[in-house]
């Protein structure tokens, strides 16, 4: 007989959505940040 | 200098790629579905990869809060403000990530037991952390959060050991780990890639968030 596993995929989708997208806001800020300073300094 | 920085950058960003990459090829066509839980329990590999990721950003904060402390150097302290920021953000994935699983797998978002509280508490003290860097007497700031950021520290013991300091009461964690978890070799080569995955990362991000301090310095 099958075993019925249960249908946790739409958590699963939120969960790693959010991982991600902490992530790639983070990155994004840090990247932003530190173009600013460097061009500041390069002027 | 600034073309050495870049190259190291993007030494460890291709590795922490490749690594996250190689960790979710593995996490969702290698692993097998666990049994009680279905896919959802998926989420566990970067669950715990972050919360372990967060474990080692606060033992930087605390080995710079003590090097800042011994020797008053701009920076270690440019190093435990820039890990406290990247451990936070990875307390808060582990947090996040945290409920979204347990409001699938046990029905409920948050549960006071020790686990979840201490590490909430965590959360808390590296809040307070960054708050202090923001708002706090900037001649100060600098040894007030290296004392703050190496008495916080002494929450991580507490959320790893925290499944036993309280027997008695009952607790999701141990009962996931004691009954389902991590059988199949499997699941522990998942979690321990996912863990040296995001460590790159997380060595990536603070050496990234040190160099915006050593810029903001000059």
């Amino acid at each position: 007989m099958a075993e019925i596993v249960p249908n946790t995929f739409p958590s699963l989708f939120w969960g790693y959505s959010v991982i991600w997208l902490i992530l790639a806001v983070y990155i994004f800020t840090l990247g932003r940040r530190v173009s600013r300073l460097e061009n500041k300094g390069d002027e | 200098m600034k073309s050495a920085f870049s190259k190291a950058y993007q030494t460890v960003f291709t590795a922490s790629v490749i690594g996250i990459s190689y960790a979710l090829y593995f996490i969702f066509l290698v692993v097998p579905n666990e049994r009680l839980m279905g896919p959802v329990q998926r989420i566990f590999y970067f669950h715990v990869g972050s919360a372990i990721t967060c474990y080692c950003a606060v033992a930087v904060v605390f080995i710079a809060g003590l090097w800042y402390l011994a020797s008053t150097s701009k920076l270690a302290d440019i190093i435990s403000e820039s890990a406290a920021e990247v451990g936070f953000v990875f307390c808060s994935i582990t947090l996040i990530s945290g409920m979204i699983w347990g409001h699938s797998a046990w029905n409920t978002w948050f549960r006071w037991e020790p686990r979840l509280v201490s590490f909430l508490l965590l959360w808390f003290v590296l809040l307070s952390f960054l708050l202090l860097r923001k708002f706090g007497d900037q001649e100060r700031v600098a040894s007030h959060s290296a004392v703050l950021g190496i008495v916080g520290a002494i929450m991580v013991p507490i959320v790893v050991f925290s499944v036993k300091f309280l027997p008695g009461i009952p607790q999701l964690h141990p009962v996931v780990v004691e009954n389902n978890g991590l059988k199949d070799p499997l699941f522990k080569q998942g979690m321990w890639l996912s863990v040296g995955a995001l460590f790159l990362l997380q060595a990536l991000l603070i050496s990234l968030r040190s160099r915006i301090g050593i810029l903001q310095q000059r």
